[in-house]
């Protein structure tokens, strides 16, 4: 079987200075600071970023791997280790410095719960508006229109603007429309984490479901148990590198050694 | 190399997504901005919900903001007899200007904001960044319309039922022409001005302050409260850089019977539109690809 998702050498460098100066009088006040406060310039991290111009860091470094049709994916590893920079490139919201990736097909990204939501607009006109943001056609929402109103559960506030609805309602049906469209990819950044502890396993629960059926999905996470019960297979990402790719059960196994050893050092 | 067998097999597949560190920066994908068109029609409608939810007074808001801006315009101009107004009554002359005016005011400061106004959204999901400001620019349009209608009336009403009617002189089939070419030259050079700035303010906020300069320069140097003659003996070059003149004199010309520059400064103005739209969709696209990680 031939890969879905191929990427190769993906390498992606910040400067840790960020767009430049972000105004003239920043670019002035710079100087003028390095200057006032050239005694506390270890203590405090912002004015050691600006007397150094020229750092960077590599968020990724030479990320390759690929994935089957019908796997699920999961990327585990720490706060800033480049997990969500990853998704990120793979959802072409950014470039990678270096490298080059394929995907061969629709991309469902969920990178972010309820992207697109407008306060102004009805929870009906939001469903048709964040479903053609995520990349689905008028025609096929229209078809899940119903499935997606009764999961959210949102039936009776569905002709009322989002901006009257408690912040659980709106997730509940940011998560239906997500949920509801057919993209064969999925990319999930964590998403699970928003909403009470029941809408979490719902989602979880919804989540198993659409695997289930064919799709490829990559399951972005720092937390070892939902990866656990998601996906087959997995990738320890530790400082934009990888550490290890390979069944589940023994990535997870070296994540939490290392991170406990991590702890108790 | 896998990936290069990989490209390959392109045709096989519906549609394969291509990364790569350096996409050719010019290239904008019709095809998938055409399989976007629900979302522009979307967002077109989200503008126009979000703009009049809640007002009493919805898109007529669009009349009185240049009613009160011409009558303003009007108490001040009219005893003064150095500003040359071809004749024609000073209410209408200043409104047939804010036609146009009103529109493109409008929408190029939206169109300049569509990249750093809406980085929540294309940080979390990509979608052809282009469909923003051609949602922003089409939004607007309702401008020109609502004040067209309206002016149209108003020229009517001169016409017959005041004195000043008789140096009005409405040419039906010119003004069939010239409400497209006017349009369509107006709508171009809001969309490619504000591409521009678009792509500019991303990098540098400080362009944000130069925005609504560029507004008051070229509500100076736009013949809105004088004749495009007042100018044109003077210094015509420099002044015909600005495609909105060539654009409000056309419009005068057709519904007033003013005199009117020859077509080939309209043609000029075209042109002039066209290439900011070139320019503008070249820099929007290069920024656009990695801007994220700029904001």
């Amino acid at each position: 079987m031939k890969p879905i998702i191929q990427v190769q050498n993906i390498s992606k460098k910040y400067e840790l200075r960020g767009s430049g100066a972000r105004s003239i009088r920043e670019l002035f006040n710079c100087f003028s600071e390095n200057k006032v406060k050239n005694h506390s310039l270890h203590s405090n991290p912002i004015i050691r970023l600006k007397a150094e111009p020229h750092k960077f860091i590599w968020a990724l470094k030479d990320i390759s791997f690929s994935v089957l049709p019908g796997e699920i994916v999961g990327i585990i590893g720490k706060n800033g280790c480049g997990k969500s920079t990853l998704l990120k490139i793979l959802s072409r919201i950014t470039l990678p410095t270096s490298g080059e990736a394929i995907i061969w097909g629709k991309v469902l990204p969920l990178l972010g719960i309820g992207t697109g939501f407008d306060p102004e607009l009805s929870g009906m006109e939001n469903i048709f508006l964040n479903g053609a943001i995520l990349g689905m056609q008028r025609k096929e929402i229209q078809k899940k229109l119903e499935a997606i109103i009764s999961f959210s559960g949102v039936e009776t506030f569905i002709d009322s603007p989002v901006k009257h609805y408690s912040s659980g309602m709106s997730v509940r049906l940011a998560f239906s429309v997500a949920a509801h469209l057919e993209q064969p990819i999925l990319f999930i950044d964590e998403v699970l984490a928003v909403g009470d502890r029941n809408f979490q396993e719902k989602s979880l629960q919804k989540m198993k479901e659409l695997a289930q059926n064919g799709r490829t999905v990559l399951f972005v996470s720092h937390s070892p148990s939902a990866v656990k019960s998601l996906c087959t297979r997995c990738i320890y990402l530790k400082a934009g590198k990888i550490v290890k790719l390979g069944l589940t059960a023994d990535i997870i196994d070296l994540y939490q050694s290392d991170t406990s050893f991590e702890v108790a050092a | 190399m896998e990936i290069t067998q990989a490209k390959s097999r392109e045709k096989e597949l519906e549609s394969p997504v291509f990364i790569s560190a350096n996409p050719r920066w010019f290239h904008v994908n019709w095809n998938e901005f055409w399989q976007y068109r629900d979302l522009l029609f979307l967002f077109i409608r989200k503008e126009f919900i979000t703009n009049y939810r809640q007002t009493v007074l919805g898109p007529l808001w669009y009349l009185i903001q240049p009613v009160i801006l011409t009558g303003m315009l009007t108490i001040v101009f009219q005893k003064n007899g150095s500003i040359n107004v071809d004749g024609i009554p000073h209410f209408l002359f200043y409104f047939s200007a804010f036609v146009i005016w009103g529109y493109f005011s409008a929408a190029f400061p939206k169109t300049a904001e569509s990249l750093s106004a809406s980085s929540h959204l294309f940080g979390k999901v990509y979608f052809p960044r282009l469909v923003m400001p051609l949602a922003y620019v089409v939004s607007k349009s309702l401008i020109f319309f609502t004040q067209l209608i309206f002016f149209s009336c108003l020229v009517l009403y001169f016409k017959i039922f005041t004195p000043s009617g008789t140096v009005i002189h409405p040419q039906f089939f010119k003004i069939i022409i010239a409400i497209p070419v006017c349009f369509l030259i107006t709508s171009l050079f809001s969309l490619g001005l504000g591409l521009i700035f678009a792509a500019m303010t991303v990098k540098y906020r400080d362009l944000n302050h130069t925005v609504s300069l560029a507004i008051q320069f070229l509500f100076l140097g736009t013949p809105i409260f004088y004749s495009t003659r007042y100018v044109i003996d003077k210094d015509q070059s420099i002044f015909l850089f600005n495609p909105l003149v060539a654009v409000i004199d056309l419009f005068r010309n057709a519904f007033f019977g003013t005199t009117a520059l020859e077509p080939i400064f309209i043609l000029q103005a075209l042109i002039i539109s066209l290439a900011t739209v070139f320019v503008g969709i070249g820099v929007f696209n290069y920024v656009q690809r990695d801007y994220i990680d700029a904001v």
